[in-house]
């Protein structure tokens, strides 16, 4: 009988071979091939990695888990990577962990004030409202679909305790100067990242900038795992706080399968429990169960290893998307990269003109006929969404531009599974949509 | 804390300060997490299959600073039947598993007030890498407050003073005297106190560590930090007696017991 290792290394090369049989690269038609928004870019080691942390059978956080999680904080230069199931659940441990009792009189409390924006996706906002914090909306720019530095600034009052906004679809907020305002007003920064991994600020990835990060590894995302996501932080209290946000709120830090890490499992003094109550059950916060499986993190692995290629193809695509559809800026506004910025884009965001002569939705209903996928910029505004009517919160200075978007806007693929092929059908499509208006 | 992480090392060099006290330096084999002056990791004597449970291990603070990124220093007392095997068993080239970093109790510096570091026996370990990043970057790392819960790191230089009170059962078994003495020359902010029970020569005082005498030197001893590590009895009577005695706020009393 052969041993489990030969019997593995058999396994991994039918994988393989697999790969090569049910995922060969199809022909592009143009008019019938989907061209789509988004999508998993991979190759036979996503599925042999998937199938190696199957026969381990840990099935919980174990050792890719541990190695992905130690590459992704070297790779974003941040002390700790804490991988959870998906970028809303880091977002909600991210805010959460600002909550914690052990900040003091830094936690952000109910009632407490957080700017944010409202042209985003809703999980950014989501858990500043599920604390009992305040969403508090600033209006962002068109173009750039960002807010300004000195829009942030004219929101904050003594309420004020946290900024947390998005690099939305890949485009760095000024987070530096935001940084600086939120260390002067003595706010907290977090930085939703989670369209936004490989995009770059003053030559530094965004998410070493606020006190909090978070990643996304959603399908449609940089990279994937199916289901997943990361809070990346530096600070050792707000690592371990939002840990134990992560891992139904416990103080222990074991991982699974771990006894007595601490090496104190059974001598200390929490609350009014007994001494020595067991620390594996003992909670220091009211937190979540968001951790991974193993399977995920071994995909994930394997996609961190070509993340420096799908950040290049995607800001290639983006060029190339950018200057085939120049010919038509007089009626569609084109996306901006910020000073400083190497975004690692997400979609290539248009916004049709006031003057254009048709509307945002005529011309996605040509693009989608002519199968190419479009989005909108997500909830275009989030306030006009049902979810909110009972929400309380506060706009400053208005949300023309968020409206703008609501109405206006939409986006297309950059993605890396686009191909030359791909780009030059878009490019046509447009120029036929735009002849016949 | 940062990223815990497991990695394989091989023991490099071993040296033998009594029966029951041995200091062993490893190289690593796999790549290994940074850590803070203070930190602990697990080591594991046993085969380690990382698809599957981690073998028992025990807890160890690092000797030696993160800088050096292929190096780990441990010194290993005899304490009970594990710590036992590992002195019985460590020999050269023998490789092991560790996962780090663990644990906080942190060596923070401030800008405001002294921080005392009091060492019995092997307890000097987190000292000992405390003392050797600031020696490898020369340059006292300045963990002020002012952060998140005080934790913010700065390196612009030491404001408050550091002083360190080293003492064992015997001058020999001072084992990183060279160290602080080395740290004392290099930072003007730093100084050494040395005792030894028996054996006392040159600067080291004969006896026990002096609490009262470290409480003393601190610019204002009420307000400073102080860091014990060493024998359990010694960190539980110097915890009451800086809490009770000197009236040393017990926030300010930072100590690392494990069972």
């Amino acid at each position: 009988m052969s041993s489990p290792e030969e019997i593995r290394r058999q396994i991994a090369t039918l994988v393989g071979e697999y790969y090569q049989a049910a995922f060969a690269p199809r022909p592009f038609v143009p008019g019938e091939s989907p061209v789509r928004y988004a999508g998993r870019v991979f190759d036979a080691e996503e599925l042999q990695m998937a199938v190696e942390a199957s026969l381990d059978f840990w099935l919980t956080a174990g050792r890719f888990s541990e190695q992905f999680e130690s590459t992704l904080a070297q790779r974003m230069d941040r002390d700790t990577a804490l991988l959870v199931n998906s970028g809303s659940s880091a977002n909600l441990i991210a805010f959460s962990a600002l909550t914690s009792p052990q900040l003091k009189d830094r936690r952000v409390r109910p009632g407490d004030e957080v700017i944010t924006v409202a042209a985003g996706f809703p999980t950014t906002v989501n858990p500043i409202i599920q604390n009992q914090a305040v969403p508090v909306f600033v209006d962002v720019e068109l173009a750039t679909y960002i807010p300004t530095v000195a829009a942030i600034e004219a929101a904050v009052t003594p309420k004020t305790r946290a900024v947390m906004i998005a690099h939305t679809m890949g485009i760095p907020f000024d987070a530096k100067a935001v940084a600086e305002l939120c260390r002067k007003q003595g706010l907290w920064l977090v930085e939703d990242c989670c369209d936004a991994l490989g995009s770059t600020l003053h030559g530094r990835p965004v998410g070493t900038f606020g006190d909090l990060a978070t990643v996304s590894f959603y399908p449609a995302h940089q990279i994937t795992m199916g289901e997943g996501g990361a809070v990346l932080v530096e600070d050792e209290l707000l690592a371990r706080i939002a840990r134990s946000f992560r891992d139904w709120g416990r103080d222990c830090y074991c991982g699974g399968g771990e006894n007595n890490t601490c090496g104190k499992r059974f001598s200390q003094q929490f609350g009014t429990l007994p001494l020595g109550y067991d620390h594996k059950y003992v909670y220091s916060h009211i937190g979540y169960n968001l951790k991974v499986t193993d399977i995920q993190a071994a995909i994930g692995s394997a996609q961190l290893k070509k993340l420096d290629g799908f950040i290049a193809a995607r800001r290639k695509n983006w060029a190339t998307l950018r200057e085939m559809l120049r010919p038509h800026e007089d009626r569609l506004l084109l996306p901006e990269t910020p000073p400083d910025s190497e975004p690692c884009y997400f979609g290539f965001v248009i916004t049709v003109r006031p003057n254009a002569g048709f509307q945002r939705n005529e011309l996605v209903g040509y693009l989608e006929a002519a199968k190419i996928e479009t989005r909108n910029l997500f909830c275009g505004n989030l306030v006009r969404h049902p979810a909110y009517d009972e929400t309380k919160y506060r706009i400053v200075g208005g949300l023309r531009n968020t409206d703008i978007i609501m109405n206006d806007t939409f986006f297309i693929g950059v993605y890396p599974g686009m191909t030359g092929e791909h780009l030059a059908y878009m490019g046509e499509t447009f120029q036929r949509f735009m002849k016949g208006k | 804390m940062a990223m815990p992480m497991k990695f394989s090392a091989e023991v490099t060099k071993i040296l033998r300060h009594d029966d029951d006290v041995a200091t062993y330096e490893f190289r690593c084999l796999t790549p290994r997490p940074r850590w803070k002056p203070g930190q602990f990791l697990h080591l594991a004597l046993d085969a380690y299959d990382p698809s599957g449970h981690w073998p028992e291990s025990r807890c160890f603070t690092m000797a030696s600073g993160s800088l050096e990124k292929d190096h780990v220093r441990l010194t290993i007392a005899a304490k009970g039947a594990f710590t036992r095997r590992i002195l019985a068993e460590l020999q050269l080239g023998r490789k092991v598993w560790m996962k780090a970093p663990y644990g906080d109790f942190i060596i923070r510096t401030s800008q405001e007030h002294d921080v005392v570091l009091i060492a019995g026996g092997t307890g000097v370990t987190p000292f000992v890498a405390f003392m050797e990043d600031a020696l490898v970057r020369n340059n006292p790392p300045l963990m002020c407050a002012g952060g998140v819960g005080g934790d913010a790191t700065d390196t612009k230089g030491l404001g408050g003073g550091v002083w360190l009170h080293y003492g064992a059962r015997c001058q020999d078994l001072l084992v990183f005297r060279d160290f602080a003495d080395r740290c004392a020359e290099r930072f003007p902010a730093f100084r050494v106190d040395r005792y030894a029970e028996t054996g006392a020569t040159g600067s080291t005082i004969a006896g026990r560590i002096d609490l009262e005498r470290a409480v003393g030197h601190a610019r204002d001893g009420k307000a400073a930090t102080y860091y014990l590590c060493g024998p359990q009895d010694m960190i539980q009577a110097f915890r009451l007696r800086l809490t009770r005695e000197f009236g040393v706020a017990e926030s300010n009393v930072k100590i690392d017991a494990w069972e």
